[in-house]
């Protein structure tokens, strides 16, 4: 029988570096982001990441309305197909996620009470997209191996809510300046005023986006 | 013609620790207690009725045993069947359903209650009115093989449910077992996670054991014994079957909470006693490719969550209201069916279950992040007078600040308010509430609120954050 012929494509020491499982992650890492619609993909698009999130970063969202603008962000990957763990002590109301699109038939919330890294070691790398807050009990070194373990696994993680830790070293930072409002008889909109920065950005700039029936 | 006759009691609040007290009480009127759902437990009459001297005294019994446990307010429902006793208790009260009105009270019942209580496809059930069969009893006067005919299995349940008979019967002595597995320990398990582990090993064993016979197991007695002979037995049923799942989740229920009672020794022996069984039905796997690999990662990782976090990991279900906050309601993931996509599309699907629109609703954006427990702030105008809302449903005058605590913050905008006037036929639960949206200025901040206003007092219950 015929030996099969050796792969000439792959250099030796890459194969001999690496096994198979990662290159397949490397391989899905580089193709596929995390898709986003809207304001926001332009912006991202704007600082060099025309895809979408990338996959194995951690997002931070801070700023006046992070739970809005979350809601925006994801609400794109979750209707198109990924899982999203809110693994945080509040809760988002369920009625918003909806309005925006979400499928909620997708999405787990977690309240992690006194054990996150075990709830966040059970999350990450089994959902596409993981959200929480971090509790300021937990020591920056479980932070830091969390980020690790994002780094390896083929989600994102988000951060929500509250200043961005010095452990918890954010890819992308969503940060809502402020806030306007509309309404006629009732809050019609909330238009954000975000800033997108973190470290794979290296001159922060403002964007804006609505929170409403598009 | 001799009926088994049940008595189901329900309490008003979804709690869990009142739910596992109430039934410990309840066992010395009768053992064999069934649980139904996460606030309704289900009682065999025959033995107290016998002994307490009537179907009355029993129930006042009932009445008591719960108020001796701090738990007021239970509704009782005693019927022929255990849907006609889960009705009964639903009205206002409870009430008994005497033995020779049981097939009236049954055939003015509307179809959706074999939905709501008796596990049967909303689909069906849509259809059942669709085709003009609004009433149990207009279901019961069709001929039971048409019935089968048209609707397969579920159609034969319906028709015995339709004429008053139960699928499995509710007995107050155990039944020739159908199968039993039980484990016992040397070193007796005193923490909650390796009990439930080696619990979970005897529901899968049970299932594995059925599963070849073509069995899925539909009622079951679990008993917990501890080395000081405490013990803890509770019969499970759902008229479908328990997966492993299933039947795992539901044992994880009765040993936290027992565990949580004073007990003097660690677990030594449980045991699984399968009284009644029903053929399994063919369960439709999905088609290869039907479910990506994200959603097995998913299941698997929601199962791990739970083993982990219990009840604190839930998932989104749709119940509807006027109220925009409770819309969705988030139930424990252990205890539905996750890993069934028809099942989870149906749960979150606004009007599947629950009607769509509701009349009374707030327009516009709502509020992302809700306060919970609601925080009690005050509304006053600008000399301080504190706002409240009108019998004609308008602010007594222009709302100034909001003080929440020592802060007062200044009202920027407000939209509102939104009277709403629920059950105000029904004295017990009436409500009447109106919710404003109001714009407030914190450290130069705009932040937007959603307030209620029930009895003259205000209370945040959202944010837009």
């Amino acid at each position: 029988m015929p030996s099969p012929a050796p792969l000439k494509q792959i250099p030796a020491d890459v194969l001999s570096a690496a096994n198979v499982t990662t290159l397949s992650r490397a391989v899905l890492k580089r193709d596929r982001s995390i898709p986003v619609t809207g304001r926001i993909a332009e912006a991202l698009r704007v600082a060099g990441l025309a895809g979408g999130l990338p996959r194995g970063s951690v997002c931070a969202v801070t700023g006046a309305a992070p739970v809005a603008l979350t809601t925006l962000l994801l609400a794109e990957a979750n209707a198109s197909g990924a899982w999203v763990a809110w693994c945080a002590a509040t809760a988002p109301n369920m009625r918003a996620l909806f309005d925006a699109g979400w499928q909620l038939d997708r999405v787990v919330c977690v309240d992690p009470q006194h054990d996150w890294v075990a709830c966040m070691n059970a999350c990450v790398g089994e959902f596409e997209i993981v959200v929480t807050q971090v509790p300021s009990a937990v020591a920056p070194a479980e932070v830091r191996r969390m980020v690790t373990a994002v780094s390896r696994s083929n989600g994102i993680v988000i951060v929500v809510g509250g200043e961005p830790r010095q452990s918890v070293s954010a890819d992308l930072e969503f940060r809502v300046e402020g806030c306007n409002w509309t309404g006629d008889g009732h809050l019609s909109a909330q238009n954000m005023r975000v800033t997108l920065g973190g470290r794979r950005i290296p001159d922060p700039r403002p964007f804006r986006v609505v929170y409403g029936p598009s | 013609m001799n009926r088994t006759r049940v008595a189901v009691v329900v309490l008003p609040r979804n709690d869990d620790r009142e739910l596992h007290r109430l039934a410990q009480a309840l066992d010395v009127v009768t053992p064999m207690i069934e649980m139904v759902d996460e606030c309704a437990l289900l009682l065999p009459m025959r033995g107290p009725t016998r002994y307490f001297g009537g179907e009355r005294s029993v129930v006042d019994r009932i009445v008591a045993v719960a108020e001796s446990v701090g738990v007021g307010d239970v509704r009782v429902g005693v019927g022929s069947s255990r849907l006609v006793a889960r009705v009964a208790a639903d009205c206002e009260g409870g009430f008994i359903v005497p033995v020779l009105r049981h097939h009236d009270f049954l055939a003015a019942l509307p179809v959706s209650v074999l939905q709501n209580h008796a596990h049967v496809d909303p689909d069906i059930v849509s259809l059942l009115f669709r085709l003009g069969l609004g009433t149990l009893g207009a279901v019961a006067g069709v001929e039971r093989s048409m019935l089968a005919d048209r609707f397969g299995p579920d159609g034969d349940d319906m028709y015995v449910l339709a004429t008053g008979d139960d699928l499995h019967p509710v007995c107050a002595e155990p039944l020739p077992t159908q199968c039993f597995v039980e484990s016992r320990h040397d070193t007796a398990l005193d923490d909650a996670a390796t009990v439930v582990f080696a619990a979970s090993l005897l529901a899968h064993d049970i299932v594995s054991q059925l599963e070849p016979r073509g069995l899925i197991a539909c009622r079951v007695i679990a008993e917990f014994t501890t080395e000081h002979d405490e013990s803890c037995s509770r019969v499970w049923y759902h008229p479908h079957g328990f997966t492993a799942s299933m039947l795992t989740e539901r044992l994880r229920w009765q040993v936290e909470k027992w565990l949580n009672d004073d007990l003097t020794a660690g677990i030594a022996h449980m045991s699984i006693d399968v009284q009644a069984v029903e053929v399994r039905r063919a369960m439709q796997l999905g088609l290869w490719g039907e479910h990506g690999e994200a959603d097995r990662a998913a299941w698997a990782a929601v199962a791990r969550l739970v083993a982990i976090a219990g009840d604190a990991v839930r998932v989104p279900e749709w119940r509807g209201g006027r109220d925009p906050m409770s819309q969705f309601a988030l139930v424990p993931a252990g205890r539905v069916e996750v890993r069934d996509p028809t099942a989870a599309r149906q749960r979150v699907t606004p009007g599947e279950v629950h009607p769509r629109t509701w009349t009374g609703e707030i327009a516009g954006i709502v509020p992302t992040v809700p306060i919970d427990p609601h925080r009690q702030v005050d509304v006053v105008d600008d000399v301080d007078q504190r706002v409240v809302v009108t019998g004609r449903h308008m602010f007594s005058s222009q709302p100034g600040f909001v003080v929440d605590g020592v802060r007062r913050h200044r009202v920027v905008a407000c939209f509102g308010p939104w009277p709403v006037e629920e059950r105000w036929w029904d004295a017990a639960r009436r409500r009447r509430v109106a919710r404003m949206q109001c714009l407030v200025d914190i450290d130069n901040r705009h932040t937007a609120w959603l307030l209620v206003s029930e009895n003259r007092s205000w209370w945040l219950v959202g944010a837009y954050d």
